[in-house]
């Protein structure tokens, strides 16, 4: 099931996932991941035809509840951890590259 | 001999030591300890006497108290309390503040329990010995060149040392009932489902569960009964009525059926664990209850299953830390791509990389089916097995794990090695069962050894009755 890892299977998934690696990391990384697939590719051993997959094991439906509005916390609240904010809003940096 | 949280409060309550003295005395045990240990990563010691004082001030009033009234407790570093960091000990959330309390804090808060800070774990809890911890190294009390397990070493290692008498861990996959064996002391998973998430920082939200950590298992009870309960804050928190889990303590073992795992009886298990459980298995006897043999034919698909699972489940979850709201962000960033991926990549270590990257892989295009749905179909099959299985038996006995306490630095370059640790304990969260490890002896090295009861779902009152017959048994001069 699994292909080989390669360093550019190991840069392509890391893209998905937003992050990258340092060309130094990525041979331990080739290889730890192939370990790992290696090892979990165990479970197509078993024949899974016909069972019903397990998300979650609650037993429960999944409960609803009225819309309300219940207040937690505000805005200045909830900007205590931004990283840059202004006027009540997360700032980000530009989409597009900026120059110089 | 650690104080147990009954003896604890039958002094707080009798007047002979006040709950600021308490608090002195772990605060002290920590300063004198924790340089050593590692065991906090931050300590809330004027806030905690602060708090010990004003329980003083009621009791002496002679005002109704909460269960755990003046009562200290260690924190596991993923859990909010409002105006304290948390930080996963993770590089990631290192400046954040909790805006909010856990469910699990509140209901603390509401039973008069003092915090004394939070404690060290692997990062964002993906691993099994706090070594993944981006912000502290945490050694073994019990043994000084060893890990603590994990990934609520921390919070084990506090428990053990003596600087608090109560912890809260999370498991995800282990991570309360292996450091509690690897540290001497009780761990309970609880059903998933049966303590709120919220406010629990999110690794695998389909695994993950808050437990209580203590020195014997009327304390862990008395924790759970604290923490338990329905939250509509936590839409997969269970609705029943939660039951009281001190009930069946003390009562007689005749007539339990307790089951064996012939499946668990593996190459690599330690000479002396098995000894352990030949033990606890006469003891059984010898009390009149029965012991069979069951089968839960999918052991060794379990730990697959879980990576798959929990990774693609922590891929999701931690795609929230993106240098946006409540993380760092890298600095010298050009553009908003180069945020994502730039604080990301400095936030996150090595381990929580990994899993993100085989998570990210099992839910792509082409390899979903193969690996995330085939894992979840594997899941049916082990609660299957688990099902059958408590139709023989009305708990299942194991050891916790395979060996005891491992060296610092012994699996730390081999990921599937450190993921096998976990062997005897994953399948409880997979299944959602609750299950409890205890201490049960220590080795030839002087290493504590962890023996574990699994119960099926809401079953943790019996399984607490027969873990504390157990635990007294080993804890007995022999």
């Amino acid at each position: 099931m699994s292909t080989e890892i390669t360093r550019d299977t190991v840069r392509h998934y890391a893209k998905l996932a937003q992050l990258s690696f340092e060309e130094h990391e990525l041979d331990t990384f080739v290889s730890q991941f192939s370990a790992i697939l290696n090892y979990v590719e165990k479970i197509s051993e078993l024949d899974l035809s016909g069972i019903e997959a397990t998300a979650q094991v609650f037993p429960w439906d999944t409960p609803f509840r009225e819309d309300e509005i219940a207040p937690r916390f505000d805005q200045d609240k909830a900007l205590i951890n931004a990283p840059d904010a202004e006027s009540g809003h997360f700032l980000v940096p530009k989409v597009i590259d900026v120059k110089g | 001999m650690l104080s147990t949280l009954g003896s604890i409060r039958e002094k707080l309550g009798s007047g002979e030591i006040s709950s600021e003295e308490l608090v002195q005395n772990c605060l002290n045990t920590i300063q004198g300890q924790d340089e050593k240990i590692g065991a906090f990563l931050q300590v809330h010691g004027e806030k905690a006497l602060e708090s010990a004082r004003e329980i003083d001030r009621r009791r002496q009033q002679g005002e109704a108290m909460g269960a755990l009234a003046g009562i200290p407790i260690a924190i596991k570093d993923n859990i909010n309390i409002e105006g304290f960091h948390t930080t996963c000990a993770s590089r990631m959330l290192e400046n954040f503040i909790s805006p909010y309390d856990a469910t699990v804090i509140q209901k603390l808060k509401a039973a008069g329990a003092i915090f004394l800070g939070k404690t060290n774990m692997d990062e964002f809890a993906m691993g099994s010995s706090t070594e993944h911890s981006a912000l502290r190294k945490t050694v073994n009390p019990c043994a000084p060149s060893c890990v603590p397990g994990g990934s609520s070493g921390g919070s084990t290692a506090a428990v053990a040392a003596g600087m608090a008498p109560l912890a809260l861990g999370s498991s995800t996959g282990g991570s309360i009932r292996q450091p509690a064996a690897f540290c001497g002391v009780v761990g309970l998973k609880p059903t998933y489902g049966r303590v709120s998430r919220y406010g629990l920082v999110a690794f695998g939200s389909s695994l993950d569960q808050i437990g209580p950590i203590a020195s014997d298992v009327p304390g862990c009870a008395e924790l759970l009964q604290v923490i338990a309960g329905h939250d509509p804050f936590d839409s997969t928190s269970a609705p029943n009525p939660v039951e009281d889990f001190s009930a069946w303590l003390g009562q007689p073992l005749k007539g339990l059926r307790i089951g064996l795992v012939s499946e668990f009886e593996t190459e690599g298990l330690q000479p002396e664990i098995q000894a352990a459980l030949t033990r606890a298995t006469a003891f059984l006897k010898a009390q009149g209850a029965e012991c069979v043999t069951i089968q839960l034919p999918h052991t060794e698909y379990a730990i697959p299953t879980y990576y798959l699972i929990a990774t693609a489940e922590a891929s999701s979850n931690l795609a929230r830390f993106d240098g946006v709201r409540y993380t760092k962000r890298a600095e010298g960033i050009r553009n908003l791509q180069e945020m994502y991926t730039q604080s990301r990549n400095q936030g996150f270590g090595m381990e929580v990389k990994r899993r993100i990257l085989l998570g990210t892989y099992c839910l792509s295009s082409g390899y979903y089916e193969g690996y995330y749905l085939n894992a979840q179909r594997v899941r049916t099959k082990i609660i299957e097995d688990y099902q059958q299985a408590f139709q023989k038996c009305d708990l299942i006995l194991a050891p916790t794990t395979p060996t005891s306490a491992f060296e610092i630095g012994e699996k730390t370059q081999d990921p599937v090695a450190m993921y096998l640790s976990d062997i005897f304990t994953v399948p409880a969260n997979l299944a959602g069962i609750p299950a409890i490890s205890f201490p049960s002896g220590k080795d030839q090295k002087n290493r504590p050894i962890g023996l574990q009861l699994m119960a099926p779902f809401f079953g943790e009152a019996k399984m607490l009755g027969v873990a504390d017959h157990l635990h007294r048994h080993f804890a007995a001069p022999s």
